[in-house]
């Protein structure tokens, strides 16, 4: 079943395109992979299908489970299951990290008719996410990501996500930084995730994560566009031979 | 219905001063001169200050010059009171004691106090007290506002917090503001003199329930080696409107540490002028104000080092909605013999709107040489990246921006315990019941 789908979107960040045809389809159950080179637009797609304001779609569409995704407002999407692992968490000093989540929870509960959380369950169960992705109590106590090492704020994304539970989850760069310790965390954080009513878009630069976080599919995307499309080889190949291919002359793998 | 300042009625200025005349002759002799004397200070100096005068170039408060010109006839006294919901501060233990516009309320205020504290109407205090008498700045010495407040006098409290108790003291003082049958607004200018021994805590809510306006004089002499810890609350109604003039002197390694939330009334003006007199005084002062469609909140200190090895820190914040100003300005002044002292001042202001107004004066007056001082300023907005973020986890844009207001007031909020472990929580909802009540400006998609 199809869980997004986009078409021929073409995006402008104040009148600059940087997004120039991008068509893409996920289903739930699998795992996409975009590489690319930096400054591709790799990020650039992601925000815009988390609802980042300051884009300007100039043509195309994304439909998510049916709806029109680009009408609607980013909690919106997010209460509807979309969910972005940001490359750069934003800090927020006083708002610790366990109040944050709590927050966010119930938002996501309210706008599906649920009651609130209680809270005995809650703290229950991010303990025992968090132990899982290696973070102890003092980081869920501790101010959102403020002192927070590079990896402990990717762990925070993927502790969010898992207690999120989304239908469509995002991660842009989420290895970069990561030593590969924390790499496997974050992995096996993702890995316990995917199921057949879930579908992930991994946005990566190095092919080293997706040797534990396997794709089903793997796209180019370089200079605004989906240059090449192909399975787990692909990312194999554009370890050997750089992006450099791909952004020159059409993809000949297939 | 609502009175207002600036389209009532109101008597002259000629009627005013008969009124004053004629009430002189019920006063002892003290306190005649004492008031002929402010009424003096308070002419010379022009009367109502304006804007023309530095210290008040952001704060305009002429629209009061007629409220001002009549006499605070109506002593409505309250036989009960319901304490505006929002407020939890009375549910920190102590004695309560309440000044109904101005006046003394003994029917509203606890009877029974321990050994360690004596509280007493000013009125009462100065019929026999002659060591509060030296506790009062004389008129000559004070600026106009507080000049206007000696001309008048009588109203309001005095505190002794006595030492040789290690307990903390904690008493409340509430002052409210409220009409019941004229048409006119309320005008007061009560006096309070506070002297901590030992180891006192105020706490100090303003509460406006109608038309009002307090031009209210504190006095607060900590002594050495004591702790005074002071909150200052003002919330409710926007047409209450309040200017203090305080003055705080603390001793040899006294510590005055004050707290000042301001989420409610129309126009406020804390003036506070602190004066570290003797070695190793110290004072920690703190603010959290929101100011939106036509609050104004004006907080102007003075800090003065005047002896060695004095330390003082500052942290203001304010957040400041469309239609709202926010004013600071912060001096702080070391004196050649204060040698080794250390003052520091922030004040930072969060705009969530462009129609929202911060004016940041800091000032910096050194004459030793081996001293540390420093200040700091910002304005911004909320970071839309982080908004996003918020947002892209499920918050509403109103629920993310409150979350954001909440994290940018946390350090203040979260260093005023004070000793007080309810006071962090208190103030927390005191501030969600201003954000509540806001009503959302912004539009989104
Ligand atoms: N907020 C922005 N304002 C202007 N240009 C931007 C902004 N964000 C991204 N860009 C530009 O868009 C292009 C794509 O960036 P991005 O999506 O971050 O690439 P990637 O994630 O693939 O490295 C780059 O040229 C970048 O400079
Ligand atoms: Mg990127």
């Amino acid at each position: 079943m199809t869980c997004i789908e986009i078409r021929d979107l073409h995006a402008c960040i104040d009148g600059r395109p940087i997004l120039k045809g991008v068509t893409l389809s996920l289903s739930v159950g699998e795992v996409h992979a975009i590489m690319g080179p930096n400054g591709a637009g790799k990020s650039t797609l992601s925000h815009l299908i988390a609802g980042r304001p300051g884009y300007e779609v100039t043509s195309g569409t994304i439909r998510y489970d049916g709806r029109d995704l680009l009408a609607m407002t980013p909690e919106e999407r997010a209460c509807t299951g979309i969910f972005l692992a940001f490359q750069y968490p934003v800090e927020i000093p006083g708002v610790s990290t366990a109040t944050f989540l709590k927050t966010a929870v119930n938002a996501q509960r309210r706008f599906r008719g649920k009651t609130e959380i209680d809270a005995m369950q809650f703290s229950k169960l991010i303990k025992e996410k968090a132990e899982k992705l290696g973070m102890n109590n003092d980081m869920l106590r501790r101010s959102l990501n403020v002192g927070f090492s590079g990896g402990e704020k990717k762990r925070n994304e993927i502790l969010q996500m898992a207690m999120l539970e989304p239908r469509f989850a995002m991660l842009d760069e989420t290895d970069s930084g990561l030593d590969i310790d924390s790499l496997k965390i974050v992995a096996s954080g993702v890995n316990a995730l995917r199921s057949a009513e879930r579908a992930f878009l991994v946005i990566t630069h190095y092919q080293r994560l997706l040797e534990y976080i396997v794709p089903d599919y793997v796209h180019v995307l370089a200079e605004g566009r989906i240059v090449c499309s192909g399975n787990k080889e692909l990312a194999l190949e554009l370890e050997a031979g750089g992006y450099a291919p791909f952004t020159t002359h059409a993809c000949h793998a297939s | 219905m609502t009175t207002s300042f600036t389209n009532s009625a109101v008597p002259s200025e000629e009627s005013l001063l008969q009124f004053w005349r004629d009430d002189q002759a019920n006063q002892s002799s003290w306190v005649a001169d004492f008031r002929r004397r402010g009424y003096a200070r308070y002419s010379e100096l022009g009367g109502i200050p304006t804007p023309k005068i530095e210290s008040w170039k952001y704060t305009d408060i002429t629209r009061f010059k007629r409220a001002l010109y009549r006499p605070s006839i109506e002593r409505g006294i309250l036989s009960s009171f319901i304490w505006p919901s929002q407020d939890g501060l009375l549910t920190i233990p102590g004695p309560q004691f309440v000044l109904v516009n101005g006046r003394f309320a003994p029917q509203l205020s606890s009877s029974a106090f321990s050994d360690g504290l004596i509280v007493q109407s000013l009125e009462e205090a100065l019929r026999y007290d002659e060591d509060l008498k030296v506790r009062l700045l004389s008129p000559e010495k004070v600026p106009a506002m507080a000049a206007l407040n000696a001309a008048w006098l009588g109203e309001g409290l005095v505190v002794r917090f006595k030492a040789n108790t290690t307990e903390n003291h904690i008493v409340h003082v509430v002052l409210i503001s409220t009409n019941t049958i004229g048409k006119y607004p309320i005008v007061t200018h009560p006096c309070i003199v506070v002297i901590a021994e030992g180891h006192a805590t105020l706490i100090e809510s303003h509460v406006g329930l109608s038309a009002a306006l307090t031009n209210m004089v504190s006095y607060l002499h900590v002594e050495p080696n004591a702790t005074l810890t002071h909150v200052r609350a003002q919330s409710g109604f926007s047409e209450t409107h309040t200017i203090c003039s305080s003055t705080a002197t603390v001793a040899s390694r006294g510590l005055y540490q004050c707290f000042v939330l301001t989420t409610g009334l129309g126009l406020v003006r804390n003036e506070l002028a602190v004066t570290l007199a003797e070695a190793e005084a110290e004072c920690r002062l703190y603010g959290a104000y929101t100011a939106d469609s036509n609050r104004h909140v004006d907080n102007t200190i003075v800090m003065n080092h005047v002896a060695p090895a004095t330390t003082s820190r500052q942290i203001f914040k304010g957040v400041i909605d469309d239609g709202g100003r926010g004013v600071f300005q912060g001096r702080i002044s070391i004196h050649p013999e204060a040698q080794k002292s250390d003052g520091h001042q922030i004040h930072r202001a969060l705009l969530l709107s462009p129609g929202a107004e911060a004016y940041c004066k800091p000032e910096l007056e050194i004459s030793a040489d081996d001293v540390k001082c420093t200040h700091g300023a910002t304005a911004g907005e909320l970071d839309e990246e982080t908004l996003f973020y918020l947002r892209a986890r499920g918050l509403d844009a109103e629920t993310a921006r409150a979350l954001l207001i909440e994290s940018f007031l946390s350090d203040v909020v979260n260093g005023v315990s004070l000793g007080l472990p309810r006071l962090p929580d208190v103030t927390r909802a005191m501030i969600s019941v201003w954000l509540a009540g806001r009503v959302p400006k912004h539009e989104d998609f």
